[in-house]
């Protein structure tokens, strides 16, 4: 991301001439429209216009030659400016538009910065791109909302320049040419720079949001054209794609018409999919020419649609030839001259072998876990994740209201921020809504913790340096986040200020699974406050104290709990010899955050800073509760194997739904923890110490 | 209950400072893999077969957190254990100087367990000595006073891994041919594993 953003300074963009531009380009944008309307109607005429478009399809050839020619020196001149290579150019090409557009619009910037630094941007700014759904379901936006539908307005009208731009060369090219060519040729500009910037994603693909899913490598030739599509439609209402579709769909064979309506109906799906959730295949492990017969494939079918909108299938095939020209031009830039005839795209081969794969969450995907998906599940999975986004919209406004009314919900309305906790925190505000739950929202607006925050860092000489530092890599491996030294040293300095904070916990492994949980979310600071209300609060420094007290207590607690409401289960662990710390130690130690897929995780999280120590009871409990009757026929040795792989067997909501389930009050926990005081005569005073 | 169904024949625990290579070492021997896993806390339950002369036996391997405060539940973790593999880092002093509390741990497990000393990371000296802080004859002397046995490993590379597998799986052979064989399960249930041992018996005289 570093390196990403320092290819950026190196060029700074011509701001004036820019501006200049964007006048152009908005006029251009008028002239498009007109250029649509009259594409209507000459749709209405098709036979003649079939006959113009033959000739047309002549021009356009010429005319992409010529552009492809234009763009290939850009890129040399870019190439002897900048020593970096050609694609991270053609990449910088672009990045230098948004970037003017973001002296515009301000926002654009910090949402570019955002989504390229953590994950939780990541979902913030593929909410963004699909705040155009619930854009019109919800019309009450707080401030927050607006704003983020702002820099959704402004993501697409950058995105709408960007091609304009490009129209706008076209234009000045050959002004003299019909609007309906234009607009072909502008469409085709636009089919080009998303090449480029497909090229030059896939050099990112380290990077969160840059960083595609390589599976989606097959599919991004039909997703960012879509996705101008949509954003065109978004503007210009004259512009029915449908009635272009269905229009064009009398004349075209069957099997097109089934692809592209599968195509148009996953359009926004797969953008989303795209930006927002990551957890795809690694193309990266598939040979090349695979690969590239995809990618070819794909670009074809995505062509189809192109043409239904602008050109008639007459068309289709040289137009297919170009593109695939094209294409293959852009991608072998580094060759100078026009052979471009199936030449491997040299960057993307050297792309295929450096890069990991993240899911929404920032964690690496292993390569072969879902290599095998056919386009119907992956059609299928998006359109369930493209729902669960539209709800989660939905929670994330209720969520902002309450904040703006937080002591009221706190007190009179707690049963209903108790069910909208139970029913999962919306991944972009759940940094928020955790400390707010949980209490630390209020310290990190006291000035005098930030202060003392700040002398904990400063204290060197805490004896529990070292340890803290084996476990640093040794937190979350499989996250982007703990990969890189300055993740990794958030991760140190909390854990360090916490060991400083209370001497007599330290630092206790376990610990750093929690602080960089919050560190997903929270700044550093803020993570800090809330370990430490954890500690203070939910009494966890009793957990991680030498001799673990709390975790004894805790697990007292649970078999008595097991006892209560699984007697079965209790009584058949009793006969076996198995007792809660053999299986049980690590779910109150990490409070799961060690276990379970991150998702899950999240969950837990949510509910357990809600409710307390309470829910962690729960859990287990439901845990436990699931596998009954399998617990009851096994054996001492396979019973510990099958607790220790129990969290895989069950569907997330399946164990929630059971957890809640559980009727647990505070005296009888209470109870229990008394018991154990005086079964092994220590002090009460412990657990508040 | 099928308590017939699978049976341990050995339990084996692992011992060590924090990041010595206890869960590499693990993963080594029961996926064949390296990688950098996450901190262990408490412990981790796995599982290995071992193909003796006559009859496969399956080993279960428990991995321990090695930070010094998860001591107090490795009495746990140690109760009828028959093999202990005590790990140090030969590229850190510390863990090599730590060792005795984790031979002070051998009196939760059984009798007749046997202790293998293991200095891990061997990979990391092999392109500069100067990070080795314990050198081999120490390691040796360590596992003589202590009546244990001794290797130098790297789970990295698999150096001597094969060797230290088969080396537990003798040693429980001549172990359980003298022995009965005890199940960690419960010092309730002995159980003599009579065919066993008269087959071996047989096979080795």
């Amino acid at each position: 991301m570093s390196k990403q953003q320092n290819e950026l300074k190196t060029i700074e963009p011509p701001k004036e001439n820019l501006k200049k531009k964007q006048k152009q380009e908005r006029q251009i944008l008028k002239k498009k429209q007109k250029a649509q309307k009259q594409r209507k109607k000459q749709r209405q005429k098709q036979q003649k216009q079939l006959q113009k478009q033959k000739q047309k399809s002549q021009k356009q050839k010429e005319k992409e030659q010529k552009q492809l020619q234009k763009q290939q020196k850009k890129q040399k001149q870019q190439k002897s400016n900048n020593k970096s290579q050609s694609q991270s150019q053609s990449q910088n090409e672009i990045k230098q538009t948004e970037l003017i557009q973001n002296d515009k619009n301000n926002d654009i910037e910090t949402t570019l910065k955002k989504k390229e630094n953590n994950t939780l941007s990541i979902t913030e700014s593929a909410i963004t791109l699909t705040n155009t759904e619930s854009k019109n379901g919800n019309k009450d936006f707080s401030s927050e909302d607006k704003e983020n539908l702002n820099q959704k307005q402004n993501l697409n009208e950058k995105q709408n320049l960007n091609e304009n731009e490009k129209q706008k060369e076209n234009l000045n090219e050959k002004p003299n040419e019909k609007p309906n060519e234009n607009q072909n040729e502008n469409e085709k500009q636009n089919e080009n720079q998303n090449e480029i910037e497909l090229e030059s994603e896939n050099e990112k693909q380290n990077e969160n949001l840059n960083e595609k899913p390589n599976e989606n490598q097959n599919e991004k030739p039909n997703e960012k054209p879509n996705e101008n599509q949509n954003e065109k439609q978004n503007e210009k209402p004259n512009e029915n794609q449908n009635e272009n579709l269905n229009e064009n769909l009398n004349e075209k064979p069957n099997e097109n018409e089934n692809q592209n309506e599968i195509e148009l109906e996953s359009e926004n799906e797969k953008q989303n999919e795209i930006e927002l959730e990551s957890e795809n295949e690694n193309l990266n492990e598939k040979p090349n020419e695979k690969q590239n017969e995809i990618l070819n494939e794909k670009q074809n079918e995505n062509l189809n649609e192109k043409q239904k909108e602008n050109l008639n299938e007459n068309l289709n095939e040289k137009q297919n030839q170009n593109e695939n020209q094209n294409e293959i031009e852009l991608e072998s830039e580094n060759e100078k001259e026009k052979e471009k005839e199936k030449t491997l795209p040299k960057n993307s081969s050297q792309n295929l072998t450096l890069q990991f794969d993240y899911n929404r969450y920032g964690f690496v995907i292993k390569a072969n876990s879902n290599q095998k998906k056919t386009k119907k599940q992956i059609i299928k999975e998006t359109k369930t994740l493209r729902k669960s986004i539209g709800k989660e919209l939905q929670r994330a406004d209720k969520w902002l209201k309450m904040f703006s009314q937080w002591e009221i919900f706190k007190t009179k309305k707690l049963k209903i921020l108790q069910r909208r906790v139970r029913k999962g925190i919306p991944d972009r505000i759940r940094g928020e809504a955790w400390m707010r739950i949980c209490g630390s929202y209020e310290i990190s607006k006291d000035e005098k913790k930030s202060e003392e925050y700040q002398k904990y860092l400063k204290n060197s000489s805490n004896k529990y340096i070292e340890d803290i530092q084996k476990d640093l890599d040794r937190t979350f491996p499989s996250h982007q986040h703990y990969k890189e030294k300055t993740d990794q040293q958030r991760l140190f300095n909390v854990l360090k200020a916490l060991a400083v904070y209370d001497p007599g916990v330290g630092y206790c492994q376990g610990m750093a699974f929690i602080a960089g949980l919050l560190l997903f979310y929270l700044e550093e600071k803020n993570a800090f406050f809330t370990f430490q209300v954890l500690f203070e609060d939910f009494h966890m420094s009793g957990t991680f104290r030498p001799g673990f007290p709390l975790l004894m207590i805790q697990l007292h607690q649970y078999s008595k709990l097991l006892e209560k409401h699984i007697p079965k289960v209790a009584k058949h662990f009793q006969e076996c010899g198995l007792e809660p710390i053999l299986y049980a130690n690590k779910w109150f130690l990490t409070i799961y955050s060690n276990i379970f897929d991150f998702e899950t995780v999240l969950r837990i999280w949510d509910n357990f800073l809600f409710e307390g120590t309470i829910f962690t009871f729960r859990f287990a409990l439901a845990l436990i509760k699931l596998s009954e009757k399998k617990l009851l026929t096994l054996s001492f040795d396979q019973l510990l194997q099958f607790l220790q792989t129990i969290h895989k067997l069950f569907e997330v909501e399946e164990i929630f739904h059971q957890a809640f389930k559980f009727n647990i009050s505070k005296e009888e926990l209470v109870k229990w923890r008394d018991e154990y005081y005086l079964l092994n005569k220590e002090e009460p005073s412990i657990q508040n110490q | 209950m099928n308590e017939e169904e699978e049976k341990y024949d050995l339990k084996i625990i692992l011992l060590g400072s924090s990041k010595v290579g206890k869960t590499t070492l693990v993963n080594r021997l029961t996926q064949g893999t390296f990688e950098n896993p996450e901190q262990t806390t408490g412990a981790t339950f796995s599982k290995k077969k071992y193909q003796g002369e006559l009859q496969e036996y399956t080993f279960s391997i428990w991995d321990t957190a090695g930070e010094e405060r998860f001591d107090s539940l490795s009495s746990f973790y140690c109760r009828n254990s028959g093999c202990e593999l005590i790990l140090y880092d030969i590229t850190d002093r510390n863990s090599f100087t730590n060792l005795d509390r984790f031979f002070d741990k051998l009196q939760y497990t059984n009798e007749d367990s046997f202790v293998i000393l293991i200095g891990t990371k061997l990979d990391l000296i092999e392109e500069t000595s100067k990070l080795r802080k314990v050198t081999l004859e120490e390691g040796k002397k360590k596992a003589n006073d202590k009546n244990s046995y001794f290797f130098e490993i790297s789970s990295k590379t698999g150096h001597n891994i094969q060797e230290l597998w088969e080396t537990v799986g003798d040693l429980f052979e001549k172990n359980s041919q003298k022995n009965e064989i005890k199940h960690r399960q419960d010092n309730n249930h002995f159980q003599i594993n009579s065919f066993t041992n008269n087959q071996k018996k047989k096979n080795c005289c």
